[in-house]
């Protein structure tokens, strides 16, 4: 089955952009990745043997039962990053997106029943604690597709701004490590000691998860970032592994060839450290785009889980403005694809890129961004 | 102002006292190989599934403010031994995902909602502005034990499932959606008014005239249609 294929004709543009991540803002995010530098420590899961169980973990706070909860701690301090206007109205909706939200509220709860952590337990109750503490004035839409989340809330956003329903969208994502979430993927074998070396071929793979905020605006008005068109795929051949073929990665490919062609790209890949899922995405990048350079950046961030989709392409947006675009952070040969960007480049080269994001049941969103 | 039409929909539940039967015997409808595994609520939107077959390149919307919630509290009681197959479950889509995989076909287009009270309108607004023909739209909730009884997730276990056209094929509603200033959010029927998922699922079911009020996303009304071919 093929790919879906979404148009935004006739002009979808991505204009504000911003992000937090352990490093600060977008700019010294994108410095930081340019310099190589790796945000993921060695922690230890909370419950597990400190010695034993540690995994590579980037964090903007402390994982720890605090409440109100490092998110909210972290969100109540951007109100004049994002961008200013009236947010969470009819014409300028919010989407909200996150693959968490504030679960680390409720197993916290069921730990010390302090009934106060059920305020912010649920997607729709830690939402609209964040428009609460970015003052929108009304409740947000939600979209939670696991690691592909914030990614379908930039297409969702395009999609009501090709319809004209709406004047402009805010695009904001948050996830943040909790114990929940670092214990099941432990849970699923592929958290380990090492540290994520996206798309190398080595014996191991291993990922990091990091905590990240970002956010962008979708509007019809012209600027340097032009949204060409989106393709989506769910294989649902199994919950959380890829088709063994790579079908889902070869659909989205193939779904913006006829859109990319005659256009110079590079790719900002999802490459978060495993082997199969890394080869497969690398491989299906060269056969369609052959040429493009792909880099992933989960090396230093770890997997920002939902909101990875959002983050990296506000990082990219920003390596274009300074027109230097961060390298494969952690990635040594060899490499699955001669195409593996391991060090940093001019994006002046090039006329846009790919933003790439993957999940569990095998989903895969693709953006073409066009720019200047 | 932007109108499609609603085919008959697929009503399970709801289901209360009686849902773990009435899982059981979804559950005995499906092909034994693919049913084993499957939590409740991926029995019940199998259920759907079955019922309201997915069309080839049909975009697919799912609404749920809860989740599956029985698979969270299992997640939850397996620490410090954290369950990865309840962790993989308890995701926010992981019911309809694991309805999607037991069938073994992939679903190109797949957007899945959360949300309190708006979840019905931004719904709505997403699949009606879908650039497809039609657009297949779930929704479902799941009572849990403890998580009910804290109010963090639903009374009752229902799925709702309805196929989305924009033109008129058999339909059993047109809905219009207008912009503008309206009261807050609410599913107005003449027998008062509800919210979320709840509320919109029983004003399907009963299948009368209603509207779907959201303050950040329109006017929605559902308008009787006569069965049968127009």
């Amino acid at each position: 089955m093929k790919a879906f294929h979404w148009s935004w004709e006739p002009g979808v543009w991505l204009s504000a952009h911003g992000c937090r991540t352990p490093f600060g803002d977008a700019t010294a995010t994108r410095r930081a990745l340019a310099d190589k530098t790796v945000a993921l420590k060695a922690r230890a899961i909370q419950g597990s043997d400190p010695e034993e169980d540690q995994i590579p973990l980037a964090l903007i706070h402390p994982m720890d039962d605090q409440r109100p909860s490092g998110w909210e701690r972290t969100i109540a301090s951007l109100p004049d990053k994002l961008p200013a206007g009236e947010w969470g109205t009819s014409k300028r909706p919010v989407i909200v997106t996150s693959s968490n939200f504030g679960i680390d509220q409720l197993l916290a709860y069921t730990r010390d029943e302090d009934a106060r952590r059920l305020a912010v337990a649920l997607p729709h109750t830690s939402a609209e604690r964040v428009a609460e503490l970015l003052g929108w004035s009304g409740p947000p839409t939600l979209i939670s597709h696991a690691c592909v989340s914030s990614s379908l809330g930039i297409l969702q956003a395009a999609q009501w701004i090709r319809s004209r329903v709406v004047e402009e969208v805010l695009v904001f994502s948050f996830d943040f490590v909790s114990p929940f979430v670092a214990a099941g993927f432990a849970s699923l074998k592929i958290l380990n000691r090492g540290f994520p070396m996206p798309y190398s071929d080595g014996v191991i793979g291993s990922i990091g998860l990091g905590d990240a905020v970002g956010w962008v605006v979708v509007s019809r008005t012209p600027g340097p970032f032009r949204l060409i068109a989106s393709a989506t795929q769910n294989e649902m051949h199994h919950m959380t592994a890829n088709e063994p073929a790579g079908s889902g990665f070869e659909g989205v490919c193939d779904a913006l060839a006829a859109d990319a062609a005659g256009r110079r790209l590079w790719i900002k890949g999802h490459g978060t450290g495993t082997l199969d899922a890394g080869r497969l995405e690398a491989n299906a990048f060269e056969r369609c785009f052959p040429g493009a350079p792909l880099v992933s950046w989960k090396g230093s961030l770890g997997h920002t889980l939902g909101t990875c989709g959002l983050v990296e392409t506000a990082v990219s947006m920003s390596s274009v403005e300074a027109g230097e675009v961060p390298g494969t952070v952690g990635g040594r040969a060899p490499v699955f694809a001669g195409t593996v960007a391991l060090d940093a480049f001019s994006p002046n080269a090039f006329q846009g890129f790919l933003s790439f994001s993957s999940a569990f049941g095998g989903a895969h969103v693709l953006h073409l961004i066009e720019h200047d | 102002m932007i109108e499609c039409y609603i085919q008959e929909p697929c009503v399970l539940g709801p289901f209360t006292t009686d849902a773990d039967a009435r899982i059981a015997d979804f559950r005995k409808a499906l092909p034994a190989g693919r049913a084993r595994r499957l939590t409740a609520m991926a029995v019940l939107l199998s259920e759907v599934l079955r019922r309201l077959p997915h069309e080839e390149d049909e975009p697919v919307y799912f609404g749920s403010t809860y989740g599956d919630t029985p698979s969270l509290e299992k997640y939850l009681a397996s620490f410090p031994h954290a369950s990865p197959m309840s962790f993989q479950n308890s995701i926010h889509p992981g019911p309809l995902v694991q309805a999607f995989v037991a069938r073994g076909r992939p679903v190109p287009a797949f957007l899945p909602f959360a949300g309190g009270r708006e979840i019905i309108g931004s719904l709505l607004l997403s699949a009606m502005t879908a650039s497809a023909a039609t657009r297949l739209c779930i929704v479902a909730e799941t009572q849990a034990t403890w998580m009910t009884q804290a109010s963090i997730a639903s009374g009752a276990t229902f799925a709702l499932g309805f196929r989305m056209t924009e033109a008129p094929r058999n339909p059993r509603f047109r809905v219009v959606r207008a912009s503008g200033n309206v009261e807050a959010s609410s599913i107005a029927r003449e027998s008062g008014a509800n919210e979320g998922t709840e509320g919109f699922f029983q004003a399907m079911a009963e299948e009368v005239e209603f509207r779907v009020h959201s303050e950040a996303y329109g006017d929605f009304r559902f308008q009787r249609c006569c069965p049968g071919p127009i």
